[in-house]
């Protein structure tokens, strides 16, 4: 619970004047039992009215200003709790957009959603109403038992006889409370991630018709879920009543014990009254013990959820002394890089002994069959994931070395797959610069052969793309993002086989049009299609992870490799498209 | 208030009310058990209510009659209805939660399987 304190320790000005007006609120409530002790008294000796009507006027004031004293109370300690999960909120978010791709390789969407809304807010109810009660019940026990105590002892003493039992409850039930909530907590992040998935890969369902099996999935977790909540809403039903029942009893006791003590003359109704009081006001604070014991529970099984992902290391962070750079002067070296993924086992690795040097204003061509390693070889530029073994130099500097801030604003990676967000296709393109000319959009939306598209959307570039606006092809979705890497206007440009969805007259198009910037440019160019490679100033075959091939376009044609096949294959199949 | 409004307000009533039908309609397989939770209210409300009664009982006329027996008879209708009160509340909750958790499981596969025969589009 280190963290929660020092979220809690930011409000402590709240929290402490919160609790201030807690004291405020108990002192005047506590007053009133002893006051109506008074009235009854002066009832019970036949006293006058004006007496009454005292007493009567100070139970009232008393009343009122605790209303107001009690209601602002609330509204410290309560919004400190809202401050806390706003702050909480953006700490997490700012994690999660620091933690490597790795970290989403192994986590479920649908459960970090339900992490980030759900036990976020179990956290806020623990740190509001939670901390509230735990401040004000103590302080209700330790004033009422004072002012009891004061009053009888031997009557306070068996009053309170129940309240061992109360106390051996709340251990029982403790433990129990907090592995039921974190079971629930857990289940609905199984089900937030089974709607979540089928709801992203709803093209997918659709298609297999498997709507069916995927409802009975649903309905598997669904049913987990009911029953996990059900045995927490037992747990919980048990505790309220068995708390408020303990209540009962002590003013059993009071009314018992207290009536043989007034029948032999050593008690006053007025006492038997005034205990009775005591005991209603600490009858909340008892029966809210049950509640507020599981309203922190549940907070802390949350936040110990949250705080998985909050220990979760950033491993690619830059370096205590990182290194700026602001230009690329030569260029990218790949010197013995050797690459495995974390899920890859048994010495199997995707990329194995790589060497090449990429110099500054130079073009490299990477080619080789699916899964060959063209794409992770790609990643690790702008150190999407860190190189096993080995080494990438950016102008001589090892990119671990290097600020990666300023590494990744040197690289426009251009991904394969393509994701735009779900914003105007405007804000899209210019996602990588803050201030751009129109021009600049202007031309990168032609290069990328975009201007087609934008003159037939409804609003223009302002056209809203994603869930809720147009749908664009993968086609038109590939070439916004080219256009969005041409306006970010980097020195380096990484193409991972951007252009696959694009057809081949269109991509044709495209390439020309990029012919200039490529020149002022150094680029890594992947692609299946050697059209798109042909003209780098080196290419690499690529093949189960190593280079196979190397050279020009006309040296591996000419030396009659995997290279020349593939080249033959593709001039071919684009001959017999022509007839 | 304008007609716009007046016809605004009609239109949130028979939204509400539909609303409420539709609910209805996930309550329907569970209506025994919803109606027991309802049942057990007003029988909590009868034991809590009981036992302020009791003790004016038991002070007006037994302790000021200084009838310990009378006292003890009392206080024993108490301990019932206290233990009353704490079985209604327990059971009142148990069910009432049952039917609520039932119908949000069979409210979230009605969503869940709706949203799947929804087209693209």
């Amino acid at each position: 619970m280190g963290r929660i304190s020092q979220y809690l320790w930011r409000y402590w000005r709240r929290y402490l004047f919160g609790g201030l007006c807690l004291l405020g609120t108990a002192t005047l409530v506590m007053w009133i039992p002893w006051w109506i002790r008074e009235a009854v008294r002066i009832i019970e000796h036949g006293g006058s009215l004006s007496g009454v009507t005292y007493y009567a006027v100070l139970i009232i004031a008393a009343a009122v200003v605790q209303g107001f004293v009690r209601t602002y109370s609330r509204a410290l300690i309560f919004n400190a709790g809202r401050d806390v999960e706003y702050d909480l909120r953006n700490d997490l978010f700012a994690h999660l957009e620091k933690l490597p791709l790795s970290y989403y390789h192994k986590q479920r969407t649908g459960d970090l959603m339900s992490r980030v809304i759900n036990d976020i807010s179990a956290v806020r109810v623990m740190l509001g109403p939670g901390v509230l009660n735990f401040i004000n019940a103590p302080l209700y026990y330790v004033y009422a038992m004072a002012l009891m105590l004061s009053m009888d002892v031997r009557m306070t003493l068996a009053a309170v006889a129940p309240f061992p039992l109360l106390i051996y409850v709340a251990h029982q039930f403790r433990g129990r409370i907090m592995k039921s909530s974190l079971e629930v907590q857990q289940q609905m992040s199984a089900l937030s991630s089974h709607v979540q998935e089928n709801l992203s890969g709803m093209h997918v369902v659709k298609a297999y018709a498997q709507e069916d099996f995927q409802a009975q999935q649903f309905i598997a977790l669904n049913k987990d879920y009911e029953v996990k909540s059900m045995e927490m809403a037992k747990m919980r039903g048990i505790v309220n009543p068995i708390m408020q029942g303990i209540n009962g009893l002590t003013v059993l006791i009071v009314i018992w014990y207290g009536g043989i003590r007034v029948m032999r003359g050593d008690l006053l109704v007025a006492d038997i009254v005034a205990f009775i009081a005591y005991l209603n006001v600490l009858a909340w604070p008892t029966a809210a013990f049950g509640w507020m014991l599981s309203l922190v529970e549940r907070g802390r099984a949350a936040m110990r959820r949250l705080e998985e992902i909050l220990e979760t290391n950033p491993e690619i962070t830059d370096e205590a002394a990182s290194l700026a750079i602001h230009a690329l002067k030569e260029g990218i070296e790949f010197r013995d890089v050797s690459f495995a993924y974390e899920r890859q086992k048994n010495g199997h690795s995707a990329l194995e002994g790589i060497n090449f040097t990429l110099p500054v204003g130079r073009s490299v061509g990477l080619v080789g069959r699916v899964g060959s390693g063209k794409s992770t070889l790609a990643q690790l530029v702008p150190r999407m994931f860190d190189v096993s073994t080995g080494a990438i130099l950016v102008d001589g500097q090892d990119t671990r070395k290097l600020a990666l801030r300023e590494l990744r604003r040197l690289i426009g990676y251009v991904p394969q797959e393509p994701f735009l967000f779900s914003t105007s296709l405007k804000a899209n393109l210019a996602l990588g610069r803050e201030s751009y000319s129109a021009e600049e959009l202007a031309r990168a939306v032609e290069i990328a052969k975009l201007d087609r598209d934008v003159e037939i959307f409804p609003l223009g570039l302002e056209t809203l793309v994603g869930e809720r606006g147009v749908t664009l092809s993968g086609g038109q979705k590939q070439r916004a993002t080219l256009a969005r890497a041409l306006i970010m206007d980097p020195p380096v440009l990484i193409l991972d086989d951007c252009l696959s969805s694009v057809d081949a007259q269109t991509e044709a198009e495209i390439l020309h049009g990029l012919r200039a910037i490529l020149k002022e440019k150094t680029c890594l160019i992947i692609s299946h299609r050697i059209s798109a490679v042909r003209e780098a100033d080196e290419i690499l075959v690529l093949d189960e992870g190593k280079i196979i091939e190397r050279g020009n376009h006309d040296e591996l044609v000419r030396d009659g490799g995997v290279y020349a096949e593939l080249y033959q294959q593709q001039r071919l199949s684009e001959e017999l498209e022509q007839i | 208030m304008t007609e716009e409004t007046q016809q605004e307000e009609v239109l949130g009533k028979a939204y509400d009310l539909r609303l409420v039908r539709r609910l209805w309609y996930f309550i329907i397989p569970y209506k025994r058990l919803f109606y027991l939770s309802l049942l057990l209210l007003p029988l909590q409300q009868a034991f809590g209510l009981a036992q302020p009664y009791l003790m004016k009982i038991g002070i007006d006329h037994y302790i000021a009659d200084k009838d310990l027996w009378g006292l003890q008879t009392v206080m024993l209708c108490f301990l019932a209805a206290l233990i009353g009160e704490t079985v209604a509340i327990f059971a009142q909750y148990y069910f009432s939660m049952l039917v609520a958790q039932r119908c949000l499981a069979d409210l979230r596969v009605a969503i869940f399987s709706h949203v799947q025969k929804l087209p693209m589009s």
